[in-house]
């Protein structure tokens, strides 16, 4: 079974983001994180390696701090990596940043693609259902729960109020969603040999891509301007005993603020 | 005139609420007169739905293909970028709801246009069309534009308002997309409903929230019993979930939904950042929290310090009373 | 087992710095740090003198991202309605090299972690150390998440409240008064508005230290940084008195407290709070201290008790540096010669007491005792702001001749016998 996992290094949920140079760009802090729903990805190719044995190789797309997602997930016991650095690449919406990830992905052969369902930087939520249009390959999203054999996967999707159970013929692209397992820590083994080891890196020509199709230029959709988004007015406080504090609260939804 | 096409999804008789409000955007966009406006809907159709998106729309465009019966992402996408080629489609909409998120990439792949996922706000009429979506969890918003046709676009629920349903009926047509068995590659065995919710939590207007303060999985009675005065979802934080005193399909936040109600209590919560990301676009936001420096309260509104189990069964006794039930 | 041959608890800076050394003389070594990243948990007030630690480690101190450099020294004494303001400078300090510098330690740490990396040490975050492993009567490695891993030799510089000296049986468990409480906000107001606002030439810093009823009589004290584009505002209160107060107050009231004094107000006025944080600071002195070797293994830093509290400053991070570095030589020593016992690795204390570690541990070995009367901190700065009240008001009718007006106050809080008895007392720091 050859897995590969998409995973992305992104920056920590508690870092400040800062808007600057008048909205045209953004200041983050230094803090980064594999993205949450991306190791659910990689536990989950683990553990289906240690079932039916195979490999597993973690693609990222990304410059500077990317790397770190590759080391995380060789860490956690992964087999084979590829980083996919070019400046050319970086800054691609959904679609720029899908295109070369499905070529990296079809370089080898492959059985299964576990993504994340959603990168949480820019709460996108497409590139796994994009890779496997791009491939022409089906998705299951949101995934919980993934049985594999004899070539085919059951996969259980969180959907509103539920759950669907989908069951598709391999190779396949499934989107990781909380739930689906709980990650693990790596080893301090795994962490030493992860920071030894040497990562294969691909550009834009290994890809067979050009640049006005990858990254910022290739991008169908842009960033013209970010927004602070609206501050709310300070907190009123209402005070008094429960009983008063509770109908004047519903006084104020009802009467005030109309919204029951 | 430049053709909209606008996904309808509906929950048994019921538009969603989210296709409503794109309908109803869709209204405006046919006013101005540089659009024509059609709804798609694929899948079973009954005549009490069908009447209800009419009351929205000129034409409805019903796929009737067979495969279509049942929602697969791989038949949604190829029927409508089938018929977005065959119309010349400039922008197709859909609700930014599970089975939106879920084909809409797809589509745009398949029409090799990009996707604006999650809108929160549109500015349809402008030269560029510009439209908003938050990002890194709400803390900063991006306006984004098109460099390619058609633009699609998934709007998150509760963004925009629904307008009355018009007396003059729209025209409905049915469509063979040519979306055949063989090209849908995944098979649907079967749905568990696990949560009772009426409304989905991404889609309702009133939602009450548990944190780790509730103490107990029995204690979320006490949130049920007002919830269920004024027709309000339950969701929970993620401790809840963890410690299964919920399901995980309540769980607002980052790692959980991303809720836009009109109205959000939320009762015996920190508000860490993970759990604001998930809320911080409610309209009005009460918080009961015992501890006056819970950061929750740098959040909300409105503002209870006190015990929640004092304050939610007093508060479901007063509405009561107010409402007459 | 394969052994490394050091491993290195907590990635503060004693952590870092003795593992650049011993990364430094060729060494193998692990650094392993239970935050997010080194420097993730490190609550610091925010002040380094860099004079006594540059000769350890040159490379780090002169490229170090520090925050400001400071020339401008001030001090204000609050009463519960009044307070009076102390500014000091000297032009000397706007010379290179800078004397101190206010210090971010999320941002220093980080950026001394990737220096370490680049030397080769493995730098794992996001690991707690449960155990130390033992053969032969001696330590011989850590345990980690069920993982063991062997060590020739472990050095603990794993904070204040080191577990690892704990279980290694050279310290006590834990005694409130050698402890104090920190709380620290940090605020971000942009760089030109604190240059501006504290009267300072771009990349200038400015320290302003607290004292008086903002602690309500109990030993500590505030404090207030500049960095770059963010200030630290902080306030430490001895653990032993917050728990022994009459009328309990939770430490993060007293900050409330403190934060929205009009004294304080001015300064933050406009910046936003982006972080909060508690920490715990040792400063029992050279008492509270621990044996800092122990057969395979090292004290450092906090963890070796090296952290002295002067009342209004807090110093620790040089001694971190300092005895980080030490420590490295030693082990470095003991590794090259194969001998990591207790008798061989007692250079270190003899290391420490060579370099200015001990010595200022030694000389201030009384401060404690001093600063504990409660007097300091509720008598004294009475007497000043009455003292200047007098001064500066006029009322109805006729003034008194101000020295008479003077001594009444004197004579009520300081001319007697307690404040004899503390004039005495300040003779021993
Ligand atoms: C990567 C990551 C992702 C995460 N994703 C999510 C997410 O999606 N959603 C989420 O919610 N969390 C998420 N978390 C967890 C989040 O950081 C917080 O731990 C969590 O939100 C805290 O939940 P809480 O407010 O219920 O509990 P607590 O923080 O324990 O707060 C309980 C509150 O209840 C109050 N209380 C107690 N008793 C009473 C009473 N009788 N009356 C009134 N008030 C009372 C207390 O004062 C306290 O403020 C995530 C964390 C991480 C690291
Ligand atoms: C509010 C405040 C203000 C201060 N102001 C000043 C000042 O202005 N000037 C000054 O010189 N000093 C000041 N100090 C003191 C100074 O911060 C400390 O003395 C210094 O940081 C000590 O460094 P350290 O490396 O020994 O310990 P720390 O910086 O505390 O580092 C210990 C590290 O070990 C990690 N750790 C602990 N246990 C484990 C474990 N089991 N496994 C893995 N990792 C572990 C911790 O997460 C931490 O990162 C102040 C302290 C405080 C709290
Ligand atoms: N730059 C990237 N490198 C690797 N994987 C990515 C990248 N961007 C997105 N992904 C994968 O696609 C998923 C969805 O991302 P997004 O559509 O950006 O929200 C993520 O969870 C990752 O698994």
């Amino acid at each position: 079974m050859n897995i590969v996992v998409l995973a992305k290094q992104v920056p920590d949920p508690e870092a400040l983001v800062e808007i600057s140079a008048g909205g045209k760009k953004l200041e983050i802090e230094q803090k980064f994180a594999t993205n949450l729903f991306d190791e659910f990805a990689i536990e989950e190719a683990l553990r289906i390696r240690e079932k039916h044995a195979g490999k597993v190789k973690v693609i990222t797309l990304g410059g500077g701090k990317a790397t770190e997602v590759i080391r995380t997930g060789i860490a956690m016991g992964a087999d084979e990596a590829l980083l996919l650095e070019d400046e050319a690449f970086l800054d691609g919406d959904g679609y720029a940043t899908a295109l070369a990830l499905s070529r990296a992905a079809a370089k080898e052969p492959f059985d299964i693609i576990l993504c994340g369902r959603q990168a949480i930087d820019h709460d996108r939520g497409e590139v796994g259902q994009m890779v496997a249009q791009f491939l022409g390959l089906p998705h299951v999203g949101n995934v919980v729960k993934l049985d594999i054999a004899d070539g085919k996967a059951v996969a259980e999707s969180a959907i509103e109020g539920g759950k669907e159970i989908v069951e598709v013929q391999l190779p396949a692209v499934f989107t990781a969603q909380k739930g689906l397992n709980e990650p693990r820590v790596p080893q301090i083994m795994g962490v030493m040999k992860a920071m030894k080891v040497q990562i294969p890196k691909a550009t834009l020509g290994d890809l067979g891509l050009s640049p006005e199709e990858a990254g910022l230029k290739g991008s169908k959709v842009r960033i013209e301007k970010y927004l602070s988004p609206k501050k709310r007015p300070p907190m009123q406080l209402i005070t008094g005993e429960p009983m008063q504090a509770a109908a004047e609260a519903i006084r104020i939804l009802i009467d005030v603020e109309r919204v029951i | 005139m430049d053709k909209v096409l606008i996904f309808v999804e509906a929950k048994g008789d019921e538009p969603r609420k989210a296709s409503l409000e794109l309908l109803s955007e869709g209204r405006k966009l046919a006013e101005s007169g540089q659009y024509s406006v059609e709804a798609v809907f694929a899948g079973k159709l009954s005549d009490t739905l069908k009447e209800k998106i009419l009351g929205y729309t000129e034409r409805l465009v019903h796929f009737t293909d067979q495969v279509l019966e049942h929602y697969t992402a791989q038949g949604f996408s190829l029927a409508l970028a089938a018929y977005a080629q065959e119309t010349d489609a400039k922008m197709i909409l859909a609700g930014a709801t599970r089975i939106g998120r879920d084909f809409m990439p797809r589509l745009a792949v398949l029409l090799h246009t990009g996707i604006a996922s999650d809108v929160t706000e549109a500015r349809w009429l402008e030269n560029p069309m510009t439209f908003v979506r938050p990002i890194y969890g709400g803390k900063v918003l991006a306006e984004v534009s098109f460099s390619t046709f058609p633009v699609i676009v998934t709007a998150r629920p509760n963004s925009f308002g629904i307008e009355e349903p018009s007396l003059k009926k729209g025209e409905i047509v049915e469509k063979q997309t040519g979306v055949s068995a063989e090209q849908v590659t995944t098979k649907v065995v079967r749905i568990d409903e696990s949560s009772q919710a009426k409304v989905d939590l991404t889609e309702a207007d009133l939602i009450v929230v548990g944190g780790r303060g509730m103490k107990t999985a029995e204690n979320f009675k006490l949130l049920e019993d007002l919830a269920e005065v004024i027709g309000a979802t339950v969701g929970a934080t993620r401790p809840v979930v963890d410690t299964k005193w919920r399901d995980q399909t309540d769980q607002v936040g980052k790692s959980g939904k991303t809720v836009s109600p009109k109205l959000y209590i939320g009762a015996g919560i920190s508000g860490a950042i993970h759990h604001i990301m998930g809320m911080d676009t409610s309209k009005v936001i009460l918080a009961i929290n015992k501890d006056p420096n819970a950061i929750i309260f740098d959040y909300a509104d409105y503002g209870i310090v006190g015990d929640l189990f004092e304050i939610i069964p007093a508060m479901t006794e007063e509405l009561k009373k107010r409402l007459g039930k | 087992m394969d052994k490394i041959d050091a491993v290195i608890v907590g990635g503060g800076l004693a952590g870092l710095s003795a593992a650049y050394k011993l990364a430094d003389a060729g060494k193998q070594v692990i650094l392993l740090e239970r935050g997010d990243a080194p420097g993730s948990k490190n609550v610091t007030g925010g002040r380094i003198y860099v004079d006594p630690i540059r000769e350890y480690l040159p490379e780090i101190i002169n490229e170090a991202p520090f925050e400001r450099h400071v020339v401008k020294e001030m001090i204000t004494i609050l009463d519960d309605d009044s307070s009076m303001q102390l500014e000091y400078g000297n032009n000397k300090w706007r010379k290179e090299p800078y004397m101190s510098y206010t210090i971010l330690r999320a941002r220093f740490d980080n950026w001394f972690s990737e220096k370490l990396m680049e030397k080769g040490v493995f730098v794992i975050p996001k690991k707690k150390v449960d155990d130390l492993l033992w053969e032969d009567g001696r330590i011989a490695g850590i345990k980690a998440g069920g993982e063991e891993i062997g060590a020739h030799i472990v050095i603990a510089a794993d904070g204040a409240l080191s577990f690892m000296a704990e279980k290694a049986g050279i310290r006590k468990p834990l005694e409130p008064q050698n402890y104090a409480l920190a709380i620290k906000e940090i605020y971000k107001l942009d760089e030109n508005t604190i240059e501006e606002r504290f009267g300072l030439e771009p990349g200038e810093g400015a320290a302003n230290l607290f004292a008086g009823s903002i602690t309500k009589g109990m030993f500590g004290g505030g404090f207030l940084y500049t960095n770059r584009d963010t200030l630290s505002l902080g306030l430490v209160v001895g653990i032993d008195a917050l728990i022994r107060q009459e009328t309990p107050l939770e430490a993060y009231r007293l900050m409330e407290e403190f934060s929205a004094r009009p004294e304080i107000k001015r300064w933050i006025r406009g910046a936003e709070q982006k972080e909060y944080s508690a920490h715990i600071i040792s400063e029992g002195g050279i008492h509270g201290m621990p044996k800092v070797y122990t057969g395979g293994m090292l004290l450092a830093g906090d963890a070796a008790g090296f952290a002295l509290n002067l009342g209004l400053t807090v110093r620790g991070m040089e001694f971190a540096v300092a005895s980080g570095v030490l420590a490295a030589e030693t082990a470095n020593e003991a590794l090259d010669k194969g001998d990591t016992s207790e008798a061989f690795l007692s250079i270190y204390e003899k290391k420490l007491k060579e370099s200015f570690v001990l010595p200022d541990m030694e000389t201030f070995r009384h401060s404690k005792e001093v600063l504990e009367n409660k007097r300091l901190f509720t008598v004294y700065p009475k007497f000043l702001c009455e003292l200047l009240d007098v001064l500066f008001t006029i009322g109805k009718g006729p003034k008194e001749p101000l020295y008479k007006s003077a001594m009444t106050v004197a004579k009520r809080y300081v001319l007697n016998w307690d404040g004899f008895k503390d004039i005495m007392s300040m003779r021993k720091m």
